[in-house]
């Protein structure tokens, strides 16, 4: 029997049990199941300049050697065919209960990305959740990538958050009041999965905190705009009780430690224009979010052991993208999104002796978009990308190839099978 | 739109006598006035009956615009502010608003409105639809529960509105009389119309309709549907598509429906090149009463009648006919 690797196994075992608590409440009504598989292919070419990761975001923190971040598949597109990111979810309704389990899956990885339970009939506006879930923070940190009117998740979303948004183990509490404009307020305990403002790396002078580590809270406001337009404001904090960055060089480690901020805006607005097919449709979205991060660094030396005073910095990074798609045909739609990651870009030197500050890197995108059927559609899109390069510190690469655009084009295929789930806003 | 507030109907007696019947019942029976109902309808013509039923003293809130297609819509905030504070929701169901609602309630947090619940009222469920003329295919809009669109049948909405007083009576037992009185005064209002509406049209009339809703046309009046312009529900026409209907057309008279928010630009190629009158028809009430409802349904009856009257015989066949559908 093939053994399952312990990423599955950890949310599948409170969705077993949830899914046999489902199972006495079936005396009156029926289980509600539904299944739906959406299948994603890119094909990506990168025909200009070379692939890069932003400066002061990459994973590798400005160094060639050394710290590598512990994440085990990269979510970088290769020239030519890529199976892009594909879901199986499955979901179980009762009165009381909505279960939701949503396996993603490429060619080489399958994750059990989502399983939780959460309550539908507490009084009071009130809605409990509780499992593997993506965090309701900002506008598109809780949609799968089928929702998306862009290939790629967006650069602040990706890098400022997580490579696959804030997604994590715990509870969320949230509320609808029964005001006139719509109003929905929600905090969550998380565990603090070790990757964004929670990031913890092994070998730092701190032991691991206990959960939660990650406390979040996010509200969103809508008025009533009559029918034809309709807007959303959102945002969101989040704090990290420990965040924890390790560079290793075997015989010495640099480490810094302490908590982080993040703070967001979201603002989307719709136009419906009321014709077939969502011709004359508008949507325009954008998020803002900046981490604040107070850490103590140290140095670790093999002979000397921990470096006793530790020096305090302050971090701040941010970012933004900004995008509107619309409907110029019956199921064809074209969109622009712009975005930057760094335009506050001041972390830590490698030899964390200063605070320093890098370049911001940018990128531009233009997609259209055809739905030969609602639940299918086929992509083209255009990047232009102009990340910085780490400044120059004295080991090996530097300025010389700093701002040099590169532009890549990609194809994407997606269909989805089975119940389509509703459009949210 | 403006055509249909023209439209003057000169009342038989029975219509005359059923409104003053309704106004004395309602007076006879509105003596206990306690909280009354915040409804919240779907589309217009759930509105409808939800002030059929609920009467004036009841919170009606519509969430789809008249001239809007309710299968094709994004759960906007202001929705589920208004189903935060609803008692009831009426719906038409059979996945007509499956796109949208769900999200909604599930962003609403009401418990009473869950489906299943007593204040979830899918009028669909309570009724026996016509079936659809579409396999069940992959990606397409097409209901396996059946037809939803039955508020294009008087009879159908008066079925709904003594199935919603039944319900709306479970949930408020002290008024459970005046709301089933009311139903059964709409039921009586439409019954004594039908054959009104129906003798307008004096000769059966073949029709090509966008989309299937317009099926239940065939209900009440006669008209006999004979093609689709959309191959599969919620999917675009095709050329081939639409000269496959002309081929299967040609020589014969008729008229081509569509709904005012479908396009109108394949129905008009398929009128000119069959020389039959296009019809665009609002499929909704302007407002949410019954007295706009009435309205309607008189102007679809009239608008018929006037199409059928100049559904002559087609020109003869010209060369460039069939060559308009590959355009």
């Amino acid at each position: 029997m093939p053994r399952l690797h312990p990423r599955l196994t950890g949310p599948l075992l409170p969705a077993l049990l949830g899914l046999a608590l489902l199972l006495p409440a079936t005396h009156t009504h029926a289980i509600e199941f539904d299944v739906s598989l959406t299948l994603e292919g890119i094909f990506h070419k990168r025909f200009d300049g070379r692939e890069r990761e932003p400066a002061g975001f990459g994973h590798d923190h400005d160094d060639d050697h050394g710290h590598h971040h512990d994440h085990d598949h990269d979510h970088s597109l290769k020239n030519g065919f890529n199976a892009g990111h594909s879901e199986l979810g499955l979901r179980a309704r009762t009165d009381w209960l909505d279960a939701w389990v949503m396996v993603g899956f490429d060619d080489k990885h399958v994750d059990i990305e989502e399983a939780y339970l959460a309550t539908r009939a507490l009084p009071a506006g009130l809605r409990l959740k509780a499992g593997k879930f993506l965090s309701d923070i900002g506008y598109i940190n809780n949609r799968h990538p089928h929702d998306w009117d862009f290939v790629q998740r967006p650069l602040v979303n990706e890098y400022l958050i997580g490579h696959h948004g804030l997604l994590d183990k715990g509870v969320q509490l949230s509320i609808t009041p029964p005001t006139a404009h719509y109003t929905h307020f929600g905090v969550e305990l998380l565990r603090g999965s070790g990757e964004g403002p929670d990031r913890y790396d092994r070998g730092g002078y701190f032991r691991k905190k206990a959960m939660p580590r990650l406390i979040t809270a996010y509200a969103k406001y809508g008025p009533e705009l009559g029918n034809n337009h309709a807007l959303q404001l959102g945002a969101s904090v989040a704090h990290a009780r420990q965040y924890t960055r390790v560079d290793d060089h075997g015989d010495h480690k640099h480490s810094v430690e302490g908590d982080s901020w993040l703070f967001g805006l979201d603002a989307v607005y719709r136009y419906e224009a009321g014709r077939a097919y969502g011709q004359g449709d508008w949507r325009i979205g954008g998020e803002y979010y900046v981490v604040r991060r107070d850490l103590r660094a140290r140095g670790y030396s093999r002979t000397q052991g921990w470096r006793v005073n530790p020096a305090r910095f302050r971090e701040r990074q941010d970012g933004f993208y900004l995008e509107a798609v619309y409907g110029f045909a019956p199921r064809w739609q074209v969109g622009a999104r712009a975005e930057a990651i760094g335009l506050n870009n001041r972390i830590v030197k490698f030899h964390p002796t200063t605070v320093g500050g890098e370049d911001a890197s940018w990128r531009y995108s233009l997609q259209t978009t055809w739905r030969p059927r609602e639940t299918v559609f086929v992509r083209g899109q255009l990047n232009h990308e102009r990340f910085a390069a780490a400044r120059a510190h004295g080991h090996g690469h530097g300025g010389d190839a700093r701002r040099k655009g590169s532009w890549s084009f990609m194809l994407q295929l997606n269909a989805l099978f089975g119940s389509h789930p509703a459009h949210r806003f | 739109m403006t055509q249909q507030n023209q439209v003057r109907f000169r009342s038989p007696f029975a219509w005359r006598s059923c409104r003053a019947l309704a106004v004395i019942t309602a007076l006879f029976l509105s003596g206990v006035a306690l909280a009354e109902p915040r409804i919240v309808a779907t589309t217009t013509s759930m509105g409808v009956l939800a002030r059929v039923v609920g009467g004036a003293e009841a919170t009606v809130t519509t969430l789809v615009p008249p001239d809007r297609d309710a299968h094709d819509l994004t759960a906007r905030p202001s929705m589920i502010a208004a189903l935060r504070r609803a008692d009831v929701l009426v719906a038409v169901g059979a996945q007509l608003e499956e796109g949208w609602l769900p999200a909604a309630l599930d962003g609403a947090a009401n418990p009473r409105l869950r489906a299943g619940q007593p204040g979830h009222f899918s009028a669909a469920d309570a009724l026996h639809l016509r079936d659809t003329h579409f396999d069940p295919s992959f990606g397409a809009h097409v209901h396996e529960d059946g037809n939803p669109h039955f508020n294009l049948s008087p009879a159908h909405m008066a079925e709904a509105a003594m199935a919603l007083a039944l319900r709306m009576g479970g949930l408020y037992p002290d008024k459970a009389g005046i709301y089933r009185a009311r139903a059964v005064l709409f039921r009586m209002q439409v019954r004594a119309r039908l054959p009104h509406w129906r003798d307008q049209l004096a000769t059966p009339l073949r029709a090509i309709a966008y989309h299937e809703e317009f099926d239940y046309f065939a209900e009440w009046l006669p008209l006999q549907l004979v093609g689709f312009i959309e191959p599969v529900p919620g999917v675009p026409p095709t050329s081939r598509h639409l000269s496959g209907l002309v081929e299967r057309q040609r020589g014969s008279d008729g008229v081509v429906l569509h709904a005012d928010y479908q396009p109108g630009r394949a129905p008009s190629v398929l009128g000119e090149t069959l020389g039959w009158p296009v019809l665009s028809l609002p499929l909704e009430p302007a407002r949410a009463d019954p007295a706009s409802w009435f309205e309607l349904v008189e102007h679809w009856a009239t608008a018929l009648a006037t199409a059928g009257s100049r559904a002559l015989p087609p020109e003869l066949p010209t060369t460039a006919a069939p060559s308009r559908g590959g355009a």
